[in-house]
C-alpha cells in the first residue's frame, strides 16, 4: 500500500507543491518565532550580566509602603563593609536628572527626564562599559553612547544639566558609557557623576543597591547569608549568580512578551494552511475517485484506503514541517529587523540559536495539522464505493437536503453563542474581561459564518459575479457558474482569505480608532499650536511652571492667546479623579469646552464633569458633587458635562473656576501654559518666540500640537505595518490556497476547458474565465472578512478605550484598497493555473 | 427530394498531410489527402482505427494544425478562408460561428442548463439568437420542457439533442459530428441521426460525421472511406449493406 502512496505523490507532485508551501509558510512562520525566542532570550542573557558583572552579593533596596523602593543608607553601606569576607562594596546611587539638548531644551522620554548614576567605587563591578574614564573631580561626566549619538555629543564636549531647583551645571564629557541592551535605563539619558555631585544636584542621598566583592575563598551563598544577617530583615540580600539571573529573566520576559504575541499570527498561519491543506485533500480525493474505486475492486479494505491517505498527508507534512523549519530560521531573522525598526525594540544582536524545542515542535505542528486536515477528507474517501470505478465522473456536487439543514443548525448555534457572549462582554464594565469576552464572541461567531459558508457563498458570488459579469461578458458568466459549482470548496477557499484580511481590517480599525482617540486627548477640541509642560521626575512629581512664564508670552505679539492650567490629583465623590482649572483670560474664549450638557460657564460653586469617563458617567447637570483637592473638599453643583481633554494633561474628570481651585489647593505653579499663534504669524516665528522666552525656564517641555501629531500618525503606521506585515503571512498562504483550488479545478475541468475552446472560447478569455474566478473568491473573501472586522473593530475600541470615550474610526479609504488588494493577489495567484489552463490542447475533448 | 443541381463546397481539404512527433517515432496520419465536402449534403467519413478519419476531421475543423497542405472553409457566397493561414485567436473567432461540432461525450457544460449551453457559441461571438431559428431548432429537437434542466438532470439522448442544437443555432457553414452516437443506446442514436438528416434534407445545413458504424453511416448521402491515411474509397447514397462491403474490401 505504502508503494501505491509513494507512485501516486511521485505522480502528482505538482499537484501537491501548493500545499507544500503552505505547510512551509505555516509551520516556518511558528518554528521562526520559537527559534526567535531562543534567540532573544540568549541575547538577552548575554549582554544583561553585564549589569552584575563581578559582583559577589547584591544588596537591594526594601520595598517602601507606597511601592516605592526606599534608599540604602550609609549606614548600612558602612554595616555591609564591616561584615568579614568583604573585600569591598560600592552603593550605587540615581536619581532623576534634566540633560539639556544643544539647543538647551530637556531631554525627555514620555515627558520624563533622564537619570543621573554615579560612577564612583570598583571599576569590575561597575554596570557600564566606559569608553574613556570615570569622572574625577568636579565639572567632569559621562553620558551613555546611545544619547550621545542622538544629540551629537562627544568625548570633550560640555553637557548642561539642571537640578530640581531649575539651576544649570555644566559638565565636560570625559567618557561615554555603553549598557547594553539593558531595558532599565532604556530611552532615557543617563549621566554619570561622581556621588557627591549627583547627590548635590538631585538630592538623593542613599543607594539604590550595594555591591559587594568577596574576598578571596568566601563563597557567595556564605557571604550573601552573612551580609543578610548584618543588614536582618528589609534589605534583599542575593548572590551574584542569582542577580545576574534574576537581571536577565526580568529583561526576557520582554522577549517572552514578544514570542507569545507572535505565536498568536502564528496560529493564524497555521489556521489558514490547515484550511488549505484541507481543501487539497478533498479535492485530489475526489479527483482520485476512480483510482480509490479501483483499488477497493481490486480488493483494498476501507481502512487500508484510510491508512494510505494519512500516510501521504503524513509525508507532506513532514517534507513541508522540514522546510518550515529552514524557512524559520530566516523568519527568526526577519522578526530582528521587523521588530527592531518598527517598534523600536531595542533586541540584541546574536546568532541564531535553533534549539530541539523548536525543532520539534516544528516538526510536530506540521505532521499534526498536516494530518489532522486530511483526516476528514481521508474518512470521505473510505465510503467511496468499488462500483464507481466504472461509472461516469460525477461532474456536480449536490448536498443533502438534510447535510444542509445539520449545517445551517450548527452554525446558527454558532452564531448566536457568538453574538450572545459578545452581547454580554459589551455590557461588561471591567475593560480587560469585556475585551476579552468580546474576542471570544468574535471567534465564536466567526466560526459559525465559517461553517455556514458552504451555504450562502454561492449567492454572494452571484451577487458580487453580476455586475462583473455585465461588463465582461460570457467568460465572467461562465467564471461565476464556476464559483459555484462546488460551494464547499469555494468556501473553504475564501474562507482562508476571510481570516486574513477579516484581522486586517480588525486591526486597521483598531489603531485608527487608537489614533484618532489619542489625537483628541493630545489635541483637545481647543485652537491651540503649543502646549507647555514641566518635564516629569516620576509619577507623582513633575516640574512646575511659574506663573511668570505665562505672563511673558501673553506680552509677545507672536501669540493671539496663552491659556494656563492648573491640575491636581483629588477626588470625585470620594473616588480618586484629576480636577483642573483653566485661568479666567481664557476659559470660555481659547479654552471652552464643547458641552454636551447644561453650560460650560463657571462660578465659585460649580463643576463641570467629564461627559467621556467612566467616573463621572452617572454625573448630571444639577447633581451635588463633593469635590477633594489636596487637603480640603468642598461640595459643588454640576453645572455641564463635556470632553475635558486638554493638551498636557491626560485625564481630566471634572474642570472647577480658577478661584475655587485656588481655594481647594492653595496658590501654585501651572501645570501646563497652552498658547495659540497670531494669524499670519508663521510656524518658525512663533516657535523663535517661545523659545526665546522658554531660555529662563529649562525644565520645560515645549510640544508643537502639529508634531505631535505626525508623531503619533508615524507610530501608528508603523505598528499596522507591523500586523499587516505578521497577517499577510496568513494571507499569502490563503492566495497559496487559492492558487492551488484553481490549478487543481484545472486539471478537473480539462475536457470542459477544451470544450470551450473548441466551440469558440480564445485562449485570452480561457484564461480570463480563472483570473475572473480566482477574483471573485479574493472580493467575496475580503468583503466578508472586512465586514466581520466593522462589527468587532468598533466593539473592540469601546470595550478597551471606554475610560476615556474613545473615537471610532472607520478606515474606509484603506478597507477599499484592502478589497482592490485581495481581488489583485488572487487573480496574480490565478496567473500560473490560468497559463496551464490555456495552453492545453483543444484535443482533451476527445476522451 | 429534388438534388441540387449545381453542388458547391463547404470545405475542401487539399493535399493535406499531418505527421504526429519527429525523427524516428514520427508517424504519418494523414498522406496527401485531398476531399471536398459539399454544402447541404451529409457525408460520413469511415475507416478502420488508426486509419486518420478522426485526423481529417479535427484538421478540416480547424481544431489541429496541420504538416502540409490546404484547408478551406467556405460561406454562403462561396467565398473561401484558408484555415491553415489563421492564427489562433482568428481560427477561435471563426469556429463560434462558422463551425458547429457535435461530440461523442457531447461535451456541455455541467454548470450551465440546457438553454445557456445551446447559446455559449452565440454569446462568445456577442450575437443573440434569430428567435425564429430558436424557436425551429428546439421544436425540431424536442427539448422545449428541458432548457431549464442543467446536464445532470438530462439523459444521454437528450444532452446529444442539447449538443446539437448548440451546433445548428448559429447557422454554420459546417457541423462536425464525431462519433455523435458511441455514446448512445440505439434508439437515441436513431434519433439524433435523424435529426442530422433532417437538418441537412429540409434545413438546409452541412453535417460532416466521423463514425465507425455501418448503420449510421447509412443515413449519410455520401461515405468517405480511409485507410492508413489515404483516401480510400466513395460511396454515394450509401446503405448499410454497402458500407459492410466497402469495409470489408478495404480489409482484403
Amino acid at each position: 500500500m505504502l508503494r501505491t502512496v509513494l507512485a501516486g505523490l511521485r505522480a502528482h507532485t505538482r499537484r501537491l507543491v501548493a500545499t507544500l508551501i503552505a505547510v512551509v509558510l505555516g509551520v516556518g512562520f511558528v518554528a521562526g518565532t520559537l527559534i526567535f525566542g531562543d534567540t532573544a532570550r540568549a541575547g538577552f542573557y548575554d549582554t544583561f550580566a553585564r549589569l552584575a558583572q563581578n559582583v559577589d552579593v547584591a544588596v537591594l533596596a526594601p520595598t517602601g509602603s507606597g511601592g516605592q523602593p526606599e534608599l540604602l543608607t550609609d549606614a548600612q553601606l558602612a554595616a555591609v563593609r564591616a561584615v568579614p569576607g568583604v573585600a569591598g562594596a560600592d552603593g550605587r546611587s540615581s536619581g532623576p536628572l534634566a540633560l539639556l539638548d544643544p539647543a538647551g531644551r530637556p531631554i525627555t522620554n514620555f515627558s520624563r527626564v533622564g537619570v543621573g548614576l554615579s560612577t564612583d567605587g570598583d571599576p569590575r563591578t561597575r554596570p557600564f562599559d566606559i569608553d574613556g574614564r570615570v569622572p574625577a573631580g568636579p565639572g567632569e561626566a559621562v553620558l551613555d553612547t546611545e544619547t550621545a549619538s542622538h544629540q551629537r555629543y562627544h568625548t570633550g564636549d560640555t553637557v548642561v544639566v539642571v537640578d530640581a531647583a531649575g539651576a544649570r551645571h555644566s559638565y565636560t564629557l570625559v567618557g561615554l558609557i555603553d549598557f547594553g541592551v539593558s531595558k532599565t535605563y532604556s530611552g532615557s539619558t543617563v549621566v554619570g557623576l561622581p556621588a557627591a555631585e549627583l547627590a548635590a544636584l538631585t538630592g538623593v542621598r542613599g543607594y539604590d543597591e550595594i555591591t559587594v566583592t568577596a574576598a578571596g575563598g568566601v563563597a557567595q551563598d556564605v557571604l550573601a547569608g552573612q551580609v543578610q544577617a548584618a543588614l536582618g530583615s528589609g534589605p534583599r540580600v542575593s548572590t551574584g549568580d542569582q542577580r545576574r539571573t534574576d537581571l536577565a529573566d526580568e529583561a526576557t520576559s520582554v522577549a517572552t512578551e514578544f514570542t507569545s504575541a507572535l505565536l498568536v499570527f502564528g496560529v493564524i498561519s497555521l489556521v489558514v494552511a490547515a484550511f488549505v491543506i484541507y481543501n487539497t485533500f478533498a479535492i485530489l480525493l475526489a479527483q482520485r475517485i476512480r483510482e480509490t474505486a479501483l483499488l477497493r475492486c481490486l480488493g483494498a479494505t476501507r481502512r487500508q484506503v484510510f491508512t494510505a491517505t494519512l500516510a501521504e498527508a503524513a509525508l507532506i507534512g513532514t517534507v513541508g514541517a522540514a522546510g518550515g523549519i529552514l524557512f524559520g530560521i530566516g523568519v527568526a531573522y526577519a522578526l530582528f529587523g521587523l521588530l527592531n525598526d518598527a517598534v523600536h525594540a531595542n533586541l540584541p544582536a546574536h546568532a541564531v540559536v535553533v534549539g530541539t524545542g523548536p525543532v520539534l515542535a516544528g516538526l510536530g505542528i506540521g505532521l499534526g495539522v498536516t494530518v489532522v486536515a486530511a483526516l476528514l477528507p481521508a474518512l470521505r474517501a473510505t465510503r467511496t464505493s468499488p462500483l464507481a470505478a466504472l461509472r461516469e465522473l460525477p461532474t456536480a456536487v449536490v448536498t443533502g437536503r438534510v447535510r444542509r439543514i445539520v449545517r445551517a443548525v450548527a452554525a446558527l448555534l454558532a452564531v448566536g453563542a457568538g453574538i450572545a457572549v459578545t452581547v454580554v462582554g459589551s455590557g461588561t464594565s471591567d475593560s480587560q474581561a469585556a475585551t476579552f469576552t468580546i474576542v471570544a464572541g468574535g471567534v465564536l461567531a466567526f466560526l459559525g459564518a465559517l461553517i455556514a459558508a458552504p451555504l450562502y457563498i454561492g449567492a454572494v458570488t452571484a451577487a458580487v459575479g453580476r455586475p462583473v459579469a455585465a461588463v465582461l461578458g460570457t467568460p465572467a458568466k461562465v467564471a461565476v457558474a464556476n464559483a459555484r459549482r462546488n460551494p464547499g470548496r469555494t468556501a473553504t477557499t475564501t474562507a482562508t482569505l476571510m481570516i486574513g484580511i477579516g484581522l486586517i481590517a480588525l486591526c486597521s480599525v483598531l489603531l485608527g480608532s487608537l489614533q484618532a482617540t489619542a489625537e483628541d486627548q493630545l489635541v483637545g477640541h481647543y485652537p491651540v499650536d503649543y502646549a507647555m509642560a514641566g518635564v516629569r521626575y516620576d509619577n507623582d512629581h513633575q516640574a512646575a511652571i511659574p506663573a511668570a512664564f505665562a505672563q511673558q508670552l501673553r506680552a509677545r505679539p507672536e501669540f493671539s492667546g496663552v491659556a494656563q492650567a492648573r491640575e491636581g490629583s483629588g477626588q470625585l465623590d470620594g473616588a480618586r479623579a484629576v480636577i483642573a482649572a483653566v485661568d479666567p483670560s481664557a476659559y470660555g474664549t481659547l479654552i471652552t469646552p464643547a458641552t454636551a450638557s447644561g453650560t460650560h460657564a463657571l462660578d465659585a460653586g460649580t463643576v463641570v464633569v467629564s461627559s467621556a469617563n467612566r467616573v463621572t458617567q452617572h454625573l448630571r447637570v444639577g447633581d451635588s458633587v463633593t469635590v477633594t483637592v489636596g487637603p480640603r473638599t468642598q461640595t459643588l453643583t454640576v453645572a455641564g458635562t463635556a470632553p475635558l481633554a486638554i493638551p498636557g494633561i491626560e485625564q481630566i474628570d471634572a474642570l472647577v473656576s480658577w478661584d475655587r481651585f485656588t481655594d481647594l489647593a492653595g496658590p501654585g505653579d501651572d501645570t501646563v501654559v497652552l498658547a495659540k499663534a497670531a494669524p499670519q504669524v508663521s510656524a518658525t516665528s512663533s516657535r523663535d518666540a517661545l523659545d526665546q522666552v522658554a531660555t529662563s525656564y529649562p525644565l520645560l517641555e515645549i510640544s508643537s500640537i502639529a508634531d505631535l501629531t505626525s508623531d503619533l500618525a508615524t507610530q501608528i503606521n508603523a505598528l499596522l505595518a507591523l500586523f499587516g506585515g505578521l497577517l499577510g503571512t496568513a494571507v499569502l498562504i490563503a492566495l497559496f490556497g487559492i492558487a492551488n483550488t484553481l490549478s487543481l479545478s484545472v486539471v478537473e475541468r480539462t475536457r470542459e476547458s477544451a470544450t470551450m475552446r473548441a466551440i469558440g472560447l480564445t485562449r485570452a478569455q480561457l484564461r480570463a474565465t480563472l483570473l475572473i474566478e480566482a477574483l471573485l473568491m479574493g472580493v467575496v473573501g475580503a468583503v466578508i472578512g472586512i465586514g466581520f472586522g466593522l462589527v468587532y473593530g468598533p466593539l473592540i475600541v469601546r470595550a478597551q478605550f471606554g475610560a476615556v470615550g474613545p473615537i471610532v474610526v472607520v478606515p474606509w479609504g484603506w478597507l477599499a484598497g484592502l478589497v482592490a488588494l485581495a481581488a489583485a493577489a488572487a487573480a496574480a495567484a490565478a496567473v500560473l493555473p490560468a497559463r496551464r489552463a490555456a495552453k492545453a490542447s483543444i484535443g482533451g475533448v476527445w476522451p | 427530394m429534388t438534388s441540387a443541381t449545381i453542388t458547391r463546397p463547404a470545405v475542401a481539404v487539399t493535399g493535406l498531410t499531418k505527421v504526429y512527433g519527429g525523427g524516428d517515432t514520427a508517424v504519418t496520419a494523414l498522406d496527401d489527402v485531398s476531399v471536398t465536402f459539399d454544402a447541404g449534403r451529409f457525408t460520413a467519413i469511415m475507416g478502420p482505427s488508426g486509419s486518420g478519419k478522426s485526423t481529417l476531421m479535427h484538421c478540416a475543423a480547424g481544431l489541429d494544425t496541420v504538416t502540409a497542405g490546404t484547408v478551406c472553409l467556405f460561406d454562403a457566397a462561396g467565398a473561401a478562408t484558408d484555415l491553415t493561414g489563421l492564427d489562433d485567436t482568428s481560427l477561435t473567432r471563426l469556429r463560434r460561428t462558422r463551425i458547429g461540432f457535435v461530440f461523442q461525450q457531447f461535451n456541455l457544460l455541467p454548470t450551465l442548463t440546457a438553454r445557456q449551453n445551446m447559446l455559449l457559441p452565440l454569446d462568445l461571438a456577442g450575437r443573440r439568437a434569430d428567435p425564429a431559428w430558436e424557436a425551429t431548432v428546439v421544436e425540431v429537437l424536442g427539448l422545449a420542457d428541458r432548457l431549464g434542466h442543467t446536464p445532470s438532470q438530462l439523459s444521454g439522448g437528450q444532452q446529444q439533442r442539447v449538443a446539437c442544437a448548440r451546433a445548428m443555432l448559429p447557422r454554420p457553414d459546417v457541423i462536425f459530428a464525431d462519433e455523435p452516437t458511441g455514446n448512445l443506446d440505439s434508439r437515441a442514436g436513431q434519433q439524433v441521426l435523424g435529426f442530422l438528416r433532417h437538418s441537412v434534407r429540409e434545413l438546409g445545413q452541412t453535417v460532416v460525421m466521423v463514425t465507425h458504424d455501418p448503420n449510421a453511416a447509412a443515413f449519410a448521402d455520401r461515405v468517405v472511406l480511409l485507410a492508413d491515411g489515404r483516401l480510400a474509397g466513395d460511396l454515394a447514397d450509401p446503405t448499410a449493406d454497402s458500407v459492410l462491403d466497402a469495409l470489408k474490401n478495404l480489409g482484403a
